[in-house]
């Protein structure tokens, strides 16, 4: 198949492949990524709910816890029996926190103690262990912390550090009454340790970090589950983490936040998967489409392909096979008009070789007619001239034989040579095709004007290199002898004709120059036709058999010519035939 | 070192001695002879004297005593405790009884020190936002006491100060009563409280039910007088006809178990309402607190809960069979209980205040009448005058 025919074809071919691919595989990957994209904006929203969900459940439990404390506080300030051991019994210090540490444990505080109006700490429920059997619920057992000293003493709930521990505490203060005069306060309230922020963690799921009002990390939960500690270390921050902050309202402002980290690793990990699922269906769908496309593909093209190498046919002169589509309706159509063009053209160009035959041998005969009639006007003029003469018995009737018969025999010479001529155009054979050297061409006709190359009439250029192409060198040698000729004729005696010749990968440019006139306007349309001529006695077939010579060297000949520019002839041939 | 930890037995076996004595002395019939009506020494322990009483009224703390051997005072002491009215624990200030030997037999000689006449007397009484069952006294007046000189020096909100006129003539009655009497009002009963325990106070006047059994069974209080107040009743009446006859049987148990036994039985005329209710085929009452009532609410649900509501029988036993049921109203009159005519309502209780005070001023308390300090704190309705 010549590569011409391969470009088209194939496109055609890649492009309904690459299309339907297109067409199978884009709307695919498109829905891939749009509910992949889709699902992980799900997990991520979950886990956003899930942890605003969950520290607004801590919150809202911490604000009741709070409000619990300040409750239960507020309650205890005012126990009757509170205010005897402390009013009463003000030297039996110990009594009295017995008393706390009952009581610590009865209403589930961390610590519990009483300060004197001058801050000073008068009884303490941590000075004695908490009493076997006692407690409230989740704190039994558990040990009494110490808070740091107040910074407002006024404040009723302030989040203060802890003394020895790491973490916060929630301390609700509440004056001791007495007569109407704050005799005392009374402080309570639970630890925002290591082990509170644990408990929080478990009921969450959640891992945690409480930071002070002053963002200062105060405990968190271990990373890895593990429980929590102060110096635990928080989540790092990647993808898999969301991670939210909340101000936790407890005592009066700036609020200490509590930090949740919901982890989306197994989301995460679940959307992966479904990414990659996604994509081997992606390259199955593709692999499909390209097979399917294949197919298709190769139905709609062949016919195409068909009907392009029809008309490759149809516009190399190759009438005679019909033009055939079967497949698709439309092609099918289309092939039966080129079928239809097919028969029309190969018509026209039978009537067309015929009419043009007939015109060829009509202006051949009127030609011949023409060329023969020349010669025939002075035979005839000669013969009168002689009857006349020897009517008149003319005394010079000898010279006038002699010169007529000389004349006659002049004008049959000139007859046969151009009845030759008509005879050598009307059996030209075909060129045989060698190797061909253009130093050979060169040389032959460097001889054959071996006159005009001394005197410099003809100038032959030196090539740079030895020019070999495929030629029938006698035919090519009779075409540069014609374009040759012709130079000197149109050059004139003092004329100058130059030829030269260069080569590229492909062709080989052969070029005759004259400095003759040139041609008239017009002139070089009609240059090659048979019997144009500008001598008067050419035969008018010079440039047609070089253009022939030419053509059947699968050539090209052009002309560049004006007045007073001379004339150039340059013969292109291929370096490369097909057989 | 003292007896009891260098003679352990010995010790214990004169303290069961004692305590057998002790049993003795108060068990005893009263009629065993005409000796035992006469004081005499149970047991000495130091300075230490356990004395029977023969007169269970005659003995108050404080009073001194002489323990005469014939017409010789072997020793002298003070009265440091009654208990229950039948055992007295002297202290000896001078003189001792290790050398006597039978105790038993020493003369007893008690004398009530006259009172001493006293600057100032400090008396804690309930504010005006310390109601209580009952009532509330928003407005709460100093009451001067009827029949002295006393006038409001300074009458604040938190405390009152009354002076008695300097050139009033001293009697035995008005040696009791200070020269001021400095009364602290309290918003908390346990203030007031902790306030007589750390001797900011001398004596401490409570509503009816206020007083904790703490203080109630603290030795060193009990044993309080109690003042009627000058005007509130307690009543009970049939709406629509309040003269309906009810049951009583329930009042002593609605006393204790609401307010601790504070109020006071209705007494006057007692026996003749009762007679004439029982006459007229009294009604077994079903309680409903009068809403106007400051505890009206929690009153109620104790009377709900408690053997006072609809499902309570046993206060029905041997009254009259085949009585009616009647709805009757727990209510509170606001008006001196000799303006309350029995045969129209029933009264229940009369206002009885506990008026706390230590042994050091008991005497004087009794001295200038219980009554006279509960009504130190007036209660005016809005718009009237104390």
């Amino acid at each position: 198949m010549p590569p011409a025919r391969d470009g088209p074809v194939n496109s055609l071919r890649t492009r309904l492949v690459l299309g339907i691919s297109l067409i199978a595989v884009v709307p695919l990957a498109v829905a891939i990524v749009l509910l992949t994209d889709r699902i992980e904006g799900l997990v991520r929203a979950q886990a956003a709910e899930r942890l605003a969900s969950a520290l607004g459940s801590i919150q809202s439990q911490l604000a009741q816890d709070q409000r619990s404390a300040v409750e239960k506080l507020r309650i205890l300030a005012r126990d009757p029996e509170l205010k005897r051991l402390y009013l009463v019994r003000a030297g039996e210090g110990r009594e009295l926190s017995g008393y706390l540490a009952e009581r610590r444990l009865l209403l589930d505080y961390d610590f519990l103690r009483i300060t004197d109006p001058r801050g000073a700490v008068v009884a303490d429920a941590a000075e004695l262990p908490p009493p076997a059997g006692g407690g409230g619920e989740g704190r039994e057992g558990r040990r009494a912390l110490r808070p740091a000293a107040a910074r407002d003493p006024s404040r009723g709930v302030e989040i203060r550090a802890l003394q020895g521990d790491s973490g916060l505490a929630l301390v609700v203060s509440q004056p001791i009454p007495y007569r109407n005069e704050e005799v005392g306060r009374l402080e309570g309230g639970f630890a925002l340790d290591a082990e509170f922020i644990d408990r929080l963690r478990e009921q969450s799921g959640l891992s945690l970090a409480l930071r002070d009002a002053e963002g200062r990390l105060a405990v968190a939960t271990d990373p890895a589950g593990r429980g929590a500690g102060g110096s635990a270390t928080l989540p790092r921050h990647d993808s898999s983490v969301s991670r939210m902050t909340v101000p936790l309202g407890l005592g009066n402002p700036p609020y200490p936040s509590l930090a949740g980290f919901a982890s989306t690793e197994q989301a995460d990990r679940a959307v992966a998967a479904l990414q990659a699922a996604s994509a081997v269906l992606g390259l199955a769908a593709l692999a499909i489409a390209i097979a399917l496309g294949l197919l298709w593909s190769s139905q709609v093209s062949k016919p195409v392909e068909h009907l392009a190498a029809a008309s490759v046919r149809l516009a190399r002169g190759e009438w005679d096979e019909p033009v055939a589509l079967r497949g698709v309706r439309e092609l099918e159509t289309l092939g039966a008009a080129l079928d239809r063009m097919r028969l029309d053209l190969r018509s026209y160009r039978d009537r067309l070789v015929t009419s043009e035959r007939q015109a060829a041998w009509s202006q051949m005969a009127r030609k011949v007619a023409h060329e023969v009639k020349n010669p025939l006007t002075p035979i005839a003029i000669s013969i009168a001239d002689l009857k006349r003469s020897y009517d008149q018995s003319r005394p010079d009737f000898p010279e006038i034989l002699d010169q007529a018969v000389r004349t006659i025999g002049d004008e049959v010479e000139s007859l046969k040579r151009l009845l030759q001529e008509f005879a050598d155009f009307a059996r030209f054979p075909s060129p045989r095709i060698v190797p061909c050297r253009w130093s050979g061409l060169k040389a032959d006709l460097e001889t054959l004007y071996g006159r005009e190359t001394a005197d410099g009439r003809l100038v032959v250029s030196p090539e740079g290199r030895d020019l070999v192409f495929p030629a029938d060198a006698g035919q090519l040698r009779q075409a540069l002898v014609n374009l040759v000729q012709n130079g000197f004729d149109a050059a004139g005696a003092g004329g100058r004709v130059t030829l030269s010749s260069a080569g590229n990968a492909s062709e080989v440019l052969i070029t005759v120059h004259d400095s003759g006139p040139g041609l008239a306007p017009g002139e070089e349309k009609t240059l090659f036709d048979p019997g144009f001529t500008t001598k008067a006695h050419g035969s008018g077939l010079g440039l047609t058999i070089v253009q022939r010579i030419v053509i059947e060297h699968a050539g090209s000949i052009d002309v560049d010519s004006g007045p007073g520019r001379g004339t150039t002839f340059r013969i292109h041939l291929p370096l490369t035939r097909e057989s | 070192m003292t007896d009891t930890e260098r003679l352990p037995r010995r010790a214990s076996w004169k303290r069961g001695a004692a305590l057998a004595l002790l049993a003795g002395a108060v068990w005893l019939p009263t009629g065993a002879d005409a000796a035992a009506s006469l004081p005499r020494v149970l047991w000495v322990r130091g300075d230490h004297t356990y004395v029977a009483l023969a007169d269970t009224a005659s003995v108050e703390e404080g009073d001194a005593v002489e323990f005469r051997e014939g017409e010789k005072t072997v020793a002298a002491g003070e009265v440091a405790g009654v208990y229950r009215g039948e055992v007295a624990l002297v202290r000896v200030t001078s003189g001792s009884l290790a050398r006597a030997r039978k105790p038993d037999r020493l003369r007893l000689m008690f004398r009530r020190p006259a009172l001493l006449p006293l600057a100032a007397f400090r008396i804690g009484v309930p504010s005006a936002r310390r109601s209580n069952l009952l009532f509330s006294c928003d407005h709460p007046a100093p009451g001067i006491p009827p029949g002295s000189s006393y006038r409001a020096a300074d009458a604040g909100a938190r405390a009152w100060r009354l002076v008695r006129d300097v050139g009033e003539i001293a009697s035995p009655a008005s040696t009791a009563w200070p020269e001021t009497l400095v009364v602290s009002l309290f918003d908390e009963a346990a203030d007031e409280e902790i306030a007589l325990e750390r001797g900011e106070v001398d004596a401490a006047v409570f509503w009816p039910g206020e007083l904790s059994s703490r203080m109630r069974d603290d030795p060193r209080w009990r044993g309080y007088p109690s003042g009627t107040r000058a005007r509130g009743v307690v009543a009970m009446l049939v709406a629509g006809d309040p003269s309906a006859p009810l049951d009583t049987t329930v009042v002593p148990t609605l006393n204790e178990q609401l307010f601790r036994g504070d109020l006071a039985p209705w007494a006057r005329g007692r026996e003749s309402a009762t007679q004439w209710n029982a006459e007229r085929r009294a009604y077994r009452p079903i309680l409903d607190v009068d809403k106007a009532l400051p505890g009206h609410g929690w009153l109620q649900t104790r009377l709900d809960q408690g053997p006072f509501g609809a499902g309570y029988q046993p206060y029905l036993s041997g009254v009259v069979a085949g009585v009616s049921v009647a709805r009757a109203r727990l209510t509170y009159l606001d008006a001196p209980p000799d303006s309350v005519d029995p045969f129209r309502i029933t009264p229940l209780f009369t206002i009885r205040c506990p008026v706390v005070v230590g042994a050091v001023h008991r005497r004087r308390v009794l001295a200038m009448g219980p009554d006279a300090l509960a009504n130190l704190l007036e209660c005016p309705r809005r718009g009237t005058a104390p």
